[in-house]
């Protein structure tokens, strides 16, 4: 059972992308200073959204679903035709040669990789799934149901995604919410759902397995919740993608009984055990401020990623834990990007208690849709790659490949903190005092959403903002800028174009965009 | 006198060495009138100044045998100008300043065409009817650029100095110079002020739409890959009609089997054949040249340059420079390519003080006036298109042009007129048409044969396409000899020249369907030759309107969309054709011949990469297909589409008593739809999707139809498989020989519901197998639900399913049991239950199953279940389908356990169960045979 596969069979295409990577301009570029190293990239003869799909006629169909790495460093992931795989020499670079070891077959569409309590666990399209390997030859020979229990209707956007551990040892697993039933499927839909929203069982829902075993409906509301993440405090976090309900993508703090946006997933709310329930009422068509204020259960994502400017269909979530490995973003989030191929950055605060923060672009570049994400131990990131059923920038269709800091520092907004009158601003590297001080470095502008039942939102009730005065720190690493006229549950977007670090050169993104849910109260310094 | 001089001037075109002689004899010739009307030295073409006049030079009023403006007596200019210009045989080299119309430089100045043609040809594309009116549809004006969104578009310093110098600025340009009458002071304010207010022509940008299938980054034209740029650029067509970078390495070495034959001939043997026309280099537009870095810098930001490739019919609706089907990142790629440069910007800033051209705000209220005045004194509305409503001027009609007037918009133009720079070829050929045009005649018959190639030399399709005018028996066009190089084959599979260049449009009329061939130019229609790096571009359908419509009667297509082509009586006749089944005789024809290299439905053999044969009758008409099978070296030269039929003879004689006509019917009749697809397609796909278990059980976790959503289907190499409902915990179905085919498990987007390959498909007894009833007195059933809890892979791979009810535990394996032959087919299930075990495994479910009083429990094992049951012996019954259950063997059996045969009641089935007795392990076998 173990192949190898030697690098030969790259395909032309992949010629372009070392074109691409090596073409040399003056200004840094966001290459100079993360590298993607391609293990393997594949493309498919027939269109990602073919009807008629197929895989490369070469090589293993890597449409890599989940990925985990196993006490040995090898790095076990799961594709999308249901297998899972170990991976030995993914640390390599240049790729020398990769073997591949099957280790489980016969799962349908799994969409996460854990190991947990010395076996890896998966989601797949009807249950969760333990796999144990109970003789120790390698290969799994128990397929044992973790928890189960949810509606399958056999709509193609029934996926389940998962585990992920938080830090209380919960297991968290999201359900896609169904789109588009034919007739066949209505017919498993709940019975008697509320607001008679067709759906199966417990669609849109966040499940929640806890140490104990309880299985549990914990929070509702979410459309296409393709990824999980855990951050540094152990606190859980899932992303939904733009659509109905959904203004644009985000990322919410997984918790008990939190209602994030899409209405039909309240078909379940009557059912015993749901933590989300006796919500009498749905506004649709109101500004999101109002719509909180008619509707308390809706709860504002910690992130929104404006739609194009951060992405289009935000996947899987990492926790940069390395130290420093992976550069100065150490404790931050680093969120796939599918449709764009790449990955954006998140930085997180608590206001009142509540998460918030910004995103920020971070780099673009790779070979097909960003499904899956996972830290390797060296700090690299290891993105799992796959197009099929929708669309992306690049030039695969599936396939591996590791994103390694150069070791150059980006000259980037690390940091950008709510303060009473405006915001912090903090550096990777200390900034031109002279630069940094120009209030019209910094434009600024506001927006929200509507929450409504149509597909996404536009940016709306935009406002410049006039950033007043912009306050640089003794060792330039932080700017305090002072802002009129800042809206809670707006998102807030900064351009720092006019920024310079010590060398005279502009902020490799100079984009950030701070999800203002509540403006905290600290003053700063 | 008419009459004799259009004879002298078709003659005279047709031998220019004759014409120079004529030339010089000049002076002697114009008394008699020659010159004039062969030259149009007074007033010849001129654009009226009714409207703009200020300068008083009025056509009218020009006396016939005048003198120009200059002064220069017109016969000396024209022996100054012409002789030096003019070469016999066509000079061939343009004037660097002369506007650049690609086919009359490929085709007008080498005899290809005739010159009043050539001169139509002209007249479309400098756009001379913009102000001298004509009802003639082909010369219909190609017209300038869409100004309206001129702010966002073109950069104000450009404006400036391509209004002030056109042909310096943009060499080869069909904008005529209309400022060249005025002093340098008036010149600098007009241009200032027209660019001043084109500024403000601004429009909100139209931007691609963004979603989960459109990646459109942010500012995406900001992130093109010059690189990327560069390969799309000179492989994807742009280079059939631009020049090329001579730094870019092209891919194909392998010259094209025209090129080898042109190369082992000598240049007699080639002038002889005739060949000659395919040894000259094809000329590409001189304007935009790739090979000169930032030209188009200083013209476009990235933004305009990218919006614009993205949709060029948005500002040229001319359809001249057509869309090349290009996503938002390669149109970004292909921009920064073009634009690669330091000093190229992103996006123009616009002033949105300014709407619709009027800045708002009184300073300059009195320069955009001036503006509007000089827009509309030089006629610019008439060519361009602007957010303002602007006058346009109207000149004398095309037909009522004076042909001997000493100054028009062709030669010496007055201060009023345009100024083309045209040279003596341009100039000599559009004297023609106009000739032609005012006289009728024999240029006019003539010029009404090239109708259909007029119109693609006007597009430039010839540049892409060659195309054989039948009168003139010319074939002409095609990717040129350079050019030829830059377009390959995506896979490098050789396929030769038609898996590289673009098919050939002789008869092309005659071969598509109407709809298919205004499909061809629709933006959404997929591509249909895929394996080529050139692409197909989309047009607009008004500009294409005429081709989609005259094509096929110009091609002679006729009514010829009729399937009765195959079946002449002729050919039918002493055949009986009741009861033909023509589809399957198709299918299987086409399974033998076509499958080796095409596509159906996107599917096909290994290395096969030729066009989707699927759905021929939208794509093609009849009699082409029938021809073109019979023959297709007929149709198309140097194909590598064979003759399945040679001699005339079928190799299938076995097939429709070999008659070929009817064998190509039938193809026909298969390939509409293509279902099913030919065996060795299915071959292949099965071979790559089909599980065929060889040694050990497979397992495939799925949606299947009769099965549900859970279904765990198991295949045997034994050839008896099996599917199980993991929701339901039940066996559902059982069949024999093949098993599944995994693909739409795999790698369908909308997973569709899995059928079993096999035959003999039987329903295994429906309702529950285990349940659980409580107490003595009054009895609680269904005490406890099933749990699924997995499986376990046993012995030899088969899986063994595992699951707990009430405080049971059991382990289901299901396998195939050997039988005799002959007594059909079964499975065995071995049902091991073990009570009070503890839980093997914790499954997390929202409703719990509850706890169960252990003591009072009974478990009840349902073994068969039916309309009708009867019992062939004491553990064996059958149902009235003939599917018999046996329990075989009985672990620790106990005379306590209670077997059940229910009969049948109005609404319930018939059942066969077992209430087992005591708490110790048990093990059942069961067997199912049908």
């Amino acid at each position: 059972m173990v192949k190898k596969i030697a690098q030969f069979w790259l395909i032309p295409w992949m010629l372009l992308v070392g074109a691409r990577a090596g073409f040399a301009q003056e200004t840094p570029t966001e290459s100079d200073y993360y590298s993607i190293v391609t293990l393997t990239a594949s493309q498919s003869p027939t269109g990602s959204r073919s009807k008629h799909w197929k895989p490369s006629p070469d090589g293993l169909p890597l449409e890599i679903s989940g990925m985990e790495f196993l006490p040995d460093s090898r790095l076990a992931v799961t594709i999308r035709k249901g297998e899972v795989w170990f991976l030995d020499g993914v640390y390599d670079d240049p790729v020398e040669e990769l073997t591949y070891h099957r280790f489980a077959s016969a799962l349908h569409e799994p969409l996460g990789l854990l190991l947990h309590k010395g076996d890896l666990y998966t989601a797949q399209r009807s249950e969760l799934t333990r796999l144990r390997d109970v003789d120790g030859d390698g290969v799994a020979d128990e397929y044992l149901t973790a928890a189960k229990g949810w509606g399958v209707t056999g709509n193609y956007h029934e996926y389940a995604f998962g585990p992920e551990r938080d830090g209380d040892g919960n297991l968290w697993v999201t359900l896609n919410l169904g789109m588009g039933l034919n007739g066949d499927q209505r017919q498993r839909t709940l019975a008697d759902a509320a607001f008679g929203y067709r759906q199966g069982k417990w669609r849109g829902w966040g499940m929640k397995l806890t140490p104990d075993g309880d299985w549990i409906p914990a929070c509702a509301g979410m459309r296409s919740p393709s990824g999980i993440g855990v951050n540094g405090a152990g606190d859980a976090f899932y992303t939904d993608q733009q659509g109905n309900w959904v203004a644009t993508n985000s990322l919410h703090h997984l918790r008990e009984g939190a209602f994030y946006h899409h209405a039909e997933s309240l078909a379940s709310m009557n059912l015993p055990g749901a933590r989300v329930c006796d919500i009498k009422e749905i506004p649709d068509g109101l500004l999101l401020p109002d719509a909180i204020k008619r509707f308390p259960e809706l709860c504002p994502p910690a992130i929104w990623f404006p739609y194009k400017k951060v992405g289009q269909s935000a996947t899987d979530i990492v926790l940069d834990d390395s130290g420093g490995q992976f550069g100065p973003f150490s404790g931050q989030f680093f969120v796939g990007e599918f449709t764009q191929a790449g990955l954006n950055r998140v930085f997180l605060e608590k206001v009142d208690g509540q998460y918030q923060g910004a995103c920020f672009p971070f780099r673009l570049g790779f070979a097909s849709a960003v499904l899956r994400l996972i830290q390797g131990k060296d700090g690299s990131m290891f993105a799992g790659l796959s197009n099929r059923g929708w669309s992306s920038l690049g030039t695969a269709s599936y396939g591996l490949q590791r994103l390694v800091w150069t070791g150059q520092t980006p000259f980037e907004i690390k940091e950008m903190r709510s303060l009473e009158d405006g915001f912090e601003l903090r550096f990777t590297r200390p900034v031109d005092p002279q630069s940094a001080a120009r209030p019209d470095a910094y434009q600024m502008k506001s927006y929200t959403y509507l929450y409504h039942s149509s597909y996404g939102s536009d940016e709306v009730q935009m406002k410049p903002l006039v950033v007043k005065q912009a306050i640089v720190s003794d060792d330039g690493m932080r700017v305090r800028i002072v802002i009129d006229g800042l809206r809670p549950l707006f998102v807030h977007e900064l351009d720092a174009s006019g920024v310079r670090d010590r060398d005279g050169r502009a902020l490799l993104h100079p984009e950030a965009y701070y999800t203002l849910n509540r403006i905290a109260k600290s003053k700063g310094k | 006198m008419m009459a004799m001089i259009e004879l002298h001037f078709v003659r005279l075109i047709r031998s220019p060495f004759l014409l120079c002689v004529v030339l010089i004899a000049a002076p002697v010739a114009r008394n008699n009138g020659i010159s004039n009307a062969l030259l149009g030295q007074n007033g010849a073409a001129q654009i009226a100044d009714d409207g703009v006049a200020d300068d008083g030079v009025a056509d009218d009023g020009v006396p016939d045998a005048g003198v120009a403006d200059d002064g220069v007596p017109d016969a000396e200019r024209v022996i100054g100008e012409r002789l030096v210009q003019t070469s016999p045989g066509g000079s061939g080299e343009p004037d660097s300043l002369a506007p650049f119309v690609t086919a009359f430089e490929r085709f007008g100045r080498h005899e290809d065409l005739p010159a009043a043609v050539a001169g139509s040809l002209l007249i479309s594309e400098l756009s001379c009817v913009a102000c001298h009116a004509s009802a003639e549809q082909p010369l219909q004006p190609k017209s300038g650029p869409d100004l309206s969104d001129a702010g966002h578009r073109l950069q104000p310093d450009w404006v400036r100095d391509f209004l002030g110098q056109p042909h310096q600025v943009s060499p080869g340009s069909t904008m005529p110079d209309l400022l060249h009458g005025l002093e340098p002071s008036d010149r600098e304010r007009v241009v200032t002020s027209i660019a001043d207010w084109l500024e403000g022509q601004v429009r909100p940008l139209q931007l691609p739409k963004a979603n989960g299938i459109s990646p459109v980054l942010h500012q995406f034209w900001d992130k093109g890959n010059a690189d990327h740029g560069k390969v799309l650029y000179h492989t994807i067509g742009c280079v059939a009609c631009h020049s090329a970078d001579p730094t870019y390495e092209p891919g194909t070495r392998v010259p094209s089997g025209m090129d080898q034959l042109l190369e082992q001939l000598d240049p007699e043997e080639i002038e002889e054949m005739g060949l000659a026309r395919l040894l000259r280099s094809v000329p590409t537009l001189p304007h935009f040249q790739a090979t000169a870095e930032n030209q188009l810098v200083g013209k476009y930001s990235k933004q305009a340059l990218t919006l614009f490739l993205l949709n060029p019919h948005l500002v040229r609706p001319s359809g001249r420079m057509p869309s090349l089907r290009l996503s938002p990142s390669e149109a970004a790629d292909l921009s920064a390519y073009l634009l690669r440069s330091e000093d190229s910007i992103s996006e123009l800033p616009v002033d949105d003080t300014r709407v619709g051209g009027v800045r708002v705000g009184a300073i300059s209220q009195r320069g955009d006036s001036f503006a509007l005045q000089s827009i509309q004194k030089f006629g610019c509305a008439n060519c361009h298109q602007m957010q303002n409503e602007v006058p346009t001027l109207e000149a004398r009609k095309l037909v009522e042009l004076k042909l001997n007037s000493a100054s028009s918009c062709l030669e010496n133009p007055s201060t009023s007129m345009p100024k083309y720079q045209l040279d003596s070829d341009q100039l000599r050929a559009i004297i023609s048409a106009l000739e032609s045009l005012q006289g009728g005649g024999e240029g006019a018959g003539e010029v009404a044969s090239w109708a259909a190639e007029r119109r693609m030399m006007q597009l430039n399709c010839l540049g892409c396409h060659e195309r054989l005018h039948n009168e003139s028996a010319l074939v002409l066009g095609g990717i040129g000899r350079d050019q030829k190089p830059y377009f390959e084959t995506t896979s490098k599979v050789d396929l030769g020249d038609e898996g590289r260049l673009p098919p050939s449009l002789t008869g092309v009329g005659a071969k598509l369907t109407s709809k298919a061939l205004a499909g061809v130019f629709e933006a959404k229609t997929k591509r249909h030759r895929p394996f080529m790096t050139i692409r197909m571009p989309s047009y607009h359908a008004s500009v294409v309107d005429q081709l989609v419509r005259h094509l096929p009667v110009i091609d002679g297509a006729g009514s010829k969309e009729s399937e009765a082509v195959f079946f002449a009586s002729d050919v039918t006749d002493g055949l009986n054709l009741d009861g033909l089944n023509l589809e399957a005789v198709g299918r299987e024809l086409v399974n033998t011949g076509c499958v080796e290299c095409h596509l159906f439905r996107e599917e096909n053999l290994p290395g096969a990469v030729g066009v989707d044969l699927h759905a021929i009758e939208g794509r093609v008409r009849p009699q082409w297909f029938l021809d073109f099978i019979k023959s297709p070296g007929d149709l198309k030269t140097r194909t590598r589409m064979p003759t399945f039929f040679p001699d005339g003879k079928s190799n299938r004689p076995d097939l429709l008593e070999g008659n070929v006509q009817l064998q190509i019917a039938a193809m026909w009749q298969y390939l509409k739809k293509t279902d099913p697809l030919p065996d060795k397609i299915q071959e292949v796909m099965r071979r790559d999707f089909e599980l065929v278990p060889s040694d050990k059980p497979l397992v495939v976790r799925t949606f299947m139809r009769n099965v549900g959503t859970h279904a765990i289907a198991v295949g045997f190499p034994q050839g008896i498989h099996f599917a199980f409902d993991s929701e339901r915990v039940h066996l559902e179905e059982s069949w024999t020989g093949k098993y599944l085919d995994a693909r739409g498990t795999w790698f369908e987007r909308f997973v569709p519901l899995t059928e079993p390959l096999g035959e003999h498909r039987i329903q295994l007894p429906a309702g529950d197998l285990l349940a659980v009833t409580r107490g003595e007195g009054s009895v609680v059933k269904d005490a406890a639900k099933v749990n699924f809890q997995g499986y376990r892979v046993g012995s030899e791979g088969v899986p063994v399913f595992l699951y707990q009810i009430g405080s049971w535990r059991i382990e289901d394996r299901i396998e195939p049991r050997e039988i005799p032959e002959g007594e059909g087919r079964a499975l065995q299930r071995t049902l091991r239950i073990v009570e009070d075990a503890g839980l093997v495994n914790s499954v997390g479910e929202v409703s719990a199953p509850e706890t169960p009083t252990r003591k009072t429990d009974h478990l009840i094992v349902t073994l068969h279940r039916g309309a009708e049951l009867r019992r062939q012996s004491p553990k064996q019954v059958i149902d009235q389908r003939g599917l018999v259950v046996s329990v075989s063997e009985i672990n620790q059996g106990r005379q306590s356990d209670l077997w059940r045969l229910i009969p049948a009641t109005e609404t319930d089935d018939a059942v066969w169960q077992v209430e087992l007795n005591g708490h110790a392990e048990r093990i059942l076998k069961v067997v199912y045979q049908w």
